[in-house]
């Protein structure tokens, strides 16, 4: 019995013998007929534009938050001088801004706001005015305000006063959040090199 | 019956042990049994050489060599790039594949709620140089690798025609393109699984196998 055994053991070793032997022939002639390949590398660098707007107070610095002017209206004119920035990396041709306006003391209800642009001369804060001509870019008491048709390059702003109509006493607080779509920035282009 | 076997073993071991003086006289007694050869060599030496697989990649214009700044939603860019086959074998299965590490965004299209769509690239070739300056063939123009997303490329591409014969020239348009598609940047934050702002560093690999081994008889 124990000799049958070891006969057995014996035929399984050379088995295992013979199959490592096969395989190492095989696979040293695959290696024989491995086909001989060309090949050619290159790298390319690819980035996309990224198209960002913020809203800020006049020579703040840049937030990437709802920008908030709290003003009292008491029967006169209110003025914020605020500018519009390009942050992206890309010439913007427009933007949207979302106006929410909120009571917070009195009972008059918020009165509309002129943005308005100081066009070849610049404001003057202390007297609120412009030496040069002033165009209003819109006027809007609440919801979506566009502003297009104009170019701000990156890194450049637009700068803007916001002015109230005449109200009786009360105390508001306005919220300015910016939206730019793909719709904002040059129309597709393709280039050749 | 004992006699038989005791008969038997002897008969076969006389067998084995002539077997065994026969071969050792055999071997030893060669050198006087062959005494008489003939020998023949070629006078010139044969000479075997093996053929040369070299594919060449060289810019046409900018080609891979300047980076692609800048794509807005819908942009293409096209650059050339002429591949040679340099070697001495004539070559098939032309493919193309990629790796490429950045933005994924840029590199996969969004799933599920993400709806962005990543960079594709297309190979068309022209029989005849680019013009690299306005992107016109004066030959005949043939895709060879449709447009697809530059993630899919890990995996080779077979180009449409892939012999390439030893010398063979191929002027090839790469065209890289974002897709258009739209986001909305609120306050200056851009939007999750974006494409903005995003940069991939692509590297191209062109293969090209030798052709199907021959057995020639002449």
């Amino acid at each position: 019995m124990s000799r049958r055994r070891w006969k057995s053991a014996v035929c399984r070793a050379l088995v295992l013998l013979l199959s490592f032997i096969w395989s190492s022939i095989w696979i040293s002639g695959s290696n024989a007929s491995a086909v001989v390949m060309g090949r050619f590398e290159g790298s390319q660098s690819i980035t996309a534009a990224a198209w960002a707007v913020v809203a800020n107070g006049r020579n703040q610095p840049v937030t990437t938050t709802p920008y908030v002017l709290v003003w009292s209206v008491t029967g006169g004119t209110a003025y914020d001088y605020l500018q519009f920035r390009n942050i992206g990396t890309i010439s913007i041709q427009g933007f949207s801004v979302t106006i929410t306006q909120v009571r917070l003391t009195g009972n008059a209800n918020p009165r509309e706001i002129f943005f308005e642009r100081c066009d070849g001369g610049s404001w003057n804060v202390a007297t609120h005015t412009c030496s040069g001509s002033i165009s209003v870019l819109g006027r809007a008491t609440d919801g979506l305000l566009t502003f297009a048709n104009f170019a701000i390059g990156v890194g450049s702003f637009l700068e803007i006063r916001a002015r109230t109509m005449p109200n009786a006493q009360s105390t508001f607080e306005t919220t300015l959040a910016t939206e730019i779509t793909r719709a904002h920035i040059r129309i597709a282009e393709i280039r050749h090199s | 019956m004992k006699m038989n076997m005791t008969t038997r073993r002897f008969r076969w071991r006389s067998f084995a042990g002539m077997a065994i003086v026969l071969s050792l006289g055999a071997m030893v007694g060669q050198g006087v049994l062959s005494s008489l050869n003939a020998t023949v060599s070629n006078v010139n030496p044969q000479n075997n050489n093996s053929g040369t697989m070299i594919l060449d990649l060289a810019n046409s214009g900018n080609g891979f060599s300047t980076a692609i700044n800048n794509l807005a939603p819908g942009d293409v860019v096209n650059r050339y790039v002429t591949l040679t086959n340099s070697g001495t074998l004539d070559g098939i299965d032309l493919s193309l594949k990629t790796a490429q590490s950045g933005t994924s965004s840029l590199i996969a299209d969004g799933s599920g709620s993400v709806t962005t769509k990543a960079l594709r690239l297309t190979i068309t070739e022209c029989d005849v140089a680019w013009n690299t300056s306005n992107g016109q063939c004066t030959g005949v123009t043939t895709t060879q690798v449709t447009s697809r997303a530059i993630g899919s490329l890990t995996t080779a591409a077979p180009f449409s025609d892939g012999l390439m014969p030893s010398t063979d020239v191929r002027f090839l348009q790469v065209k890289i393109e974002l897709p258009n598609q739209n986001e909305t940047t609120v306050n200056g934050n851009l939007p999750a699984n974006t494409v903005q702002g995003g940069s991939v560093d692509i590297t191209y690999t062109f293969d090209l196998a030798q052709r199907v081994a021959v057995t020639t008889n002449s």
